[in-house]
């Protein structure tokens, strides 16, 4: 008996130490997440990626902004390679069936209506993948590409772009996509003026002069602008270009006419009706994927179309969920439970490139500023004497900020397109080095000098966001204004209930932590809603000639070194009449698993997932 | 014992319309406009009166609070002012589910690890065990809740070498002391199968199951956020250390209630006659002392259940769980969406109170020497 038993557990040991040793713990690898041992190395420009099935057509004409000869050649067009379509069926032959992507996005989106989204931040990248877009914008080029349009043509002073989309392409529903609905569309952008629904695109929306737009065959649309835009293309890779069927919207609108009420309109009731409804975006829509199940603000599972116009996709499923921070986005990906992640916090990002996790990223310019108010509905606020201003960007040290806030890690700059990114120029640089810089005597000299001219007390009321880390740039910044001499009332709180309310809607602050958050498809859009005078967007009530004819320079610039030469002016103009106080710009992007193949950008940094394919 | 309930439930109604009250008036307190969250960036001062006025924020708040009232006690606890404008009834029945997974889990690995460590501890009093065990139970009090989360997440997700590697050491502890026992039986007396066989037993039992566990060890995700609805193993495998940080506090309380309450049954007449009697002694412990012995741990258990379906707010934003904690600060509280934090408090004060009142009346109904008393 004795030694029986201690060969029994002598065996049991062995038995053990050989079961641990060779022992298998994986799960049942449902997802393709990183290996933690082996860090996802995608290369960072995506060139190593397959191009897309809708860019390879040879007859497809030159994109619209593709002319000048400094830009370089699209991926797409290649002809070494194997073709794209080629590429993307080996993709799905290679892919593990059943094979998902878990997406940690940066906010939960509430609704699937292009018309109610936000960009990149909030659901672009969930509604693309549903609705689909016209133009596929490539940020490394700054070109657009046609994706359920053929082909995007403007004319020599880019007042009239003629549109023709694909034939053949059907909604969910079984209606044809028509030209007309394009137009019809976009139309929809007005209703969600004040509506409960927020789109940063509806102002761009408004330059087409709808009223003499025109519809010559089912196929073609032509455009006529209020005013020559040469980037009017990126506006077609955003929430306008993304089509719901007309059709559609008409019925559910005299559904829901005699349930609407003075406050909440029927256009809204349709909105939330298709929010909750995943059948009627799916009628409605002609994307590569279906939603499958949604949960407003919490998840939304898209499921792959069957009869996706574009070609089979490949992947499955998508699902979006929100981990609640970029910093949870990381390490959720990082520990593999994501092999999608959205990322936009400075002391992420840093550790994700350093990892090679970044499969495509851009520079959001003017991505962290100040405003001042300098007078917004004819208030007597301080921000309107320059000298104020001028003392403001003397008193702040933008690498105090980094310090205190990001760790260091955050890309300070002084201009409004950051050193590194597609419009910066010496010439800009120049421009953005002649506004005031850190000098905290000029700030104090210039601080006294406003005091003993004006009686003014000293005093300036601060809003910034809560949001991590708010607390801590408002903080800084409250220490070193107060060094030269103001007295700062930091009034810090939510995005939507406090920060927006403040600047936007009653007007109540005089200065605040803000963003323009400009990219590749956003710069036009972006810096006249905010700086034009005449702009309903323009926040700060800052109104000068100067700057608005520079701005009208960026809208008909031709080519990127139109364009550079557009924004160098209006940085000049920036740097002599200090609107705002640049003092970041913000990197945004997506990390993603090695053997996710084939996203592709859309707009902004929206991403399409119809031709992506996981590698087995 | 009908007119014990009922009295009870009648008792209900001033603390649940004293909750309402404090639920529906400190809201009003938190900074920020409720309507502006409906409105965005597009809206204009005239959009915000008209908004306000459609919500009944001009009105005076007494008017508020009725018109409130009694849309909840019909079952209408109103809209959730944020797009898409959903019922709050829905979005707490939504919410509800993963929190009630989750305290439930918590509060099934508080119960299990406390009988075994309470047990253990009482019967072990006064040794370097119960020592040990002691010194560890306040050290897990003195963890919050939070920290607990982050340390399990850097230990068990980003270095899950070193939880395992402990599990394997302090497993194999137990093995090698309960192997010494078995040899040294063995060596006293080979003929008395009871002296020894019952350790080589339980050393294999040790032995396999820290073998089975180190090669099962899971990969515990970062987040708690994938919804896994028809697949139970991947239900526990993602919400394990979010009811882990939960249940780290509610192991060291149970564990010290049970060890009091222990001690004090084992000096009684029943227990030393059957140790007298030469009852083995697991038998003793598990049979005898435990079932009176646990009636405060019941009760507590039960109050904790309340306590942590409304207080896992933390772990669920650490974890990213889309719970009804998350869904009252995450959704309501910070955007100021009112119609969720009411509703969902409501609902929360609700439950809690019905949850005690039916231990009160159960732990009536099981304890005899209550059930004279009142009689």
């Amino acid at each position: 008996m004795h030694s029986w038993l201690f060969k029994l557990l002598a065996l049991l040991m062995v038995f053990g130490l050989v079961a641990a040793a060779c022992g298998n713990d994986d799960d049942d690898g449902v997802t393709a997440g990183p290996d933690e041992s082996a860090p996802a190395a995608p290369s960072g420009d995506g060139d190593d990626e397959p191009a897309p099935a809708a860019d390879d057509g040879d007859d497809e004409p030159a994109p619209a902004a593709d002319d000048g000869d400094d830009e370089p050649a699209p991926a797409a067009d290649d002809g070494d390679e194997p073709s794209a379509s080629e590429e993307m069926m080996d993709g799905c032959e290679a892919t593990v069936p059943g094979t998902k992507v878990n997406y940690a996005v940066y906010s939960p989106n509430a609704n699937m209506d292009p018309t109610g989204s936000s960009g990149a931040l909030v659901g672009g990248t969930q509604i693309v993948n549903v609705w689909d877009v016209l133009m596929a914008f490539d940020p490394a080029a700054g070109v657009s590409n046609g994706q359920a349009a053929e082909s995007l043509t403007p004319n020599d002073d880019f007042t009239e772009w003629t549109l023709k989309i694909r034939s053949g392409i059907t909604y969910g529903n079984g209606d044809a996509f028509i030209a007309q609905d394009v137009v019809d569309s976009m139309l929809r952008f007005f209703d969600s003026r004040g509506d409960g629904m927020t789109n940063r695109a509806a102002g761009s929306v408004a330059l087409i002069d709808f009223d003499s737009t025109e519809v010559p065959d089912d196929s073609t649309v032509i455009f006529r602008l209020h005013r020559g835009w040469s980037t009017f293309h990126t506006l077609l890779g955003d929430e306008p270009g993304m089509i719901v069927n007309p059709r559609i919207i008409a019925q559910l609108l005299d559904e829901e006419a005699a349930n609407a009420t003075e406050e909440t309109s029927a256009a809204r009731l349709v909105r939330n009706r298709m929010a909750v409804t995943p059948e009627l975006v799916n009628a409605a829509s002609f994307g590569p994927y279906e939603v499958a199940e949604v949960e407003p603000n919490v998840r939304t599972v898209l499921r792959a179309r069957d009869n996706y116009w574009g070609g089979p996709v490949c992947i499955e499923e998508i699902e979006f969920t929100w981990p609640g921070s970029s910093v949870a986005n990381w390490e959720a990906f990082q520990a593999g439970d994501f092999n999608a992640a959205f990322l936009r916090d400075p002391r992420v990002f840093a550790d994700a490139r350093e990892a090679g996790a970044i499969l495509s990223s851009e520079d959001q310019n003017i991505g962290g500023l100040f405003l001042f108010n300098q007078g917004v509905r004819g208030a007597d606020v301080i921000g309107k004497d320059i000298r104020i201003r001028r003392a403001v960007h003397h008193a702040i040290n933008r690498d105090i900020i980094n310090e205190r806030a990001f760790e260091g890690k955050l890309k300070t700059t002084n201009a409004i397109a950051a050193e590194g990114t597609l419009l910066w120029s010496p010439e800009l640089q120049e421009c953005a080095d002649q506004a005031p810089s850190y000098d905290p005597d000029a700030a104090a000299a210039l601080v006294e000098e406003v005091k003993a001219d004006t009686g003014w007390d000293g005093s300036m009321l601060l809003v910034h966001a809560d949001t991590d880390p708010g607390p801590e740039i408002a903080q800084a910044v409250e220490g070193m204004l107060e060094a030269a001499g103001f007295d700062i009332e930091v009034d810090l709180g939510p995005v939507t209930t406090v920060l927006i309310p403040r600047v936007i809607i009653q007007a109540d602050y005089e200065m605040a932590g803000w963003g323009f958050n400009a990219d590749g498809a956003t710069w036009v859009a972006s810096l006249n809603d905010n700086l034009l005078s005449t702009s309903g967007s323009n926040r700060m009530a800052f109104a000068h000639p100067d700057m608005d004819a520079a701005l009208g320079e960026l809208y008909g610039a031709a080519n990127v070194d139109d364009q550079r030469a557009a924004i160098a002016a209006v940085q000049c103009v920036w740097a002599e009449h200090l609107p705002a106080m640049v003092y970041s710009v913000t990197e945004e992007g997506l990390a993603l698993a090695p053997n996710i193949k084939g996203v592709q950008r859309a707009g902004a940094t929206i991403f399409l997932f119809g031709n992506a394919y996981i590698e087995n | 014992m009908l007119r014990v309930i009922g009295l009870k439930l009648i008792r209900l109604v001033p603390v649940l319309f004293l909750v309402s009250l404090a639920t529906f008036f400190l809201v009003d307190l938190i900074p920020g406009d409720p309507a502006a969250n409906m409105l965005g960036t597009d809206a204009t001062l005239e959009d915000l009166e008209a908004v306000r006025k459609s919500l009944g924020l001009d009105k005076p708040i007494t008017d508020r609070y009725v018109d409130w009232l009694s849309g909840a006690l019909s079952g209408d606890l109103g809209l959730s002012l944020r797009s898409p404008n959903e019922p709050v009834t829905d979005l707490i029945q939504r919410s509800v589910g993963p929190t009630l997974r989750l305290s439930a889990m918590a509060l099934g690995m508080s119960f299990t690890t406390a009988i075994f460590l309470g047990v253990w501890s009482a019967q072990a009093a006064g040794t370097r065990v119960d020592r040990l065990v002691s010194g560890t139970m306040f050290g897990f009090i003195s963890v919050p809740t939070f920290l607990a989360g982050l340390l399990f997440i850097f230990f068990f997700v980003f270095r899950e070498s070193i939880p395992r590697w402990i599990w394997v050491i302090g497993m194999g502890l137990i093995v090698l002391r309960l192997l010494y026992l078995a040899i040294s039986r063995l060596a006293e007396d080979r003929a008395d199968l009871s002296g020894w066989f019952g350790y080589a037993i339980a050393t294999l039992v040790v032995a396999g199951l820290m073998m089975w566990v180190f090669v099962q060890w899971p990969d515990f995700p970062r987040t708690a956020s994938h919804r896994y609805d028809d697949n139970w193993r991947e239900q526990i495998r993602s919400l394990f250390l979010p009811a882990l940080a939960l249940a780290l506090s509610e192991i060291a309380v149970f564990t010290r209630l049970l060890r009091a309450d222990m001690l004090s049954t084992l000096q009684e007449q029943f227990v030393l006659s059957a140790r007298a009697k030469g009852m083995p002694t697991w038998r003793i412990l598990f049979r005898d002392a435990l079932r009176p012995s646990s009636f405060s741990l019941i009760t507590v258990a039960g109050i904790t259940l309340g306590r942590l379906i409304g207080g896992t707010v933390i772990i669920e934003t650490i974890f990213g769980l889309e719970g009804l904690g998350k869904l009252i600060v995450g959704t309501g509280v910070i955007p100021k969406n009112y119609t969720i934090v009411q509703g969902g408090v409501l609902v929360l004060a609700v439950g809690y109170v019905m949850l005690n009142a039916i231990i009160d009346i159960s732990y009536q109904y099981l304890d005899p020497r209550i059930r004279r008393g009142r009689v």
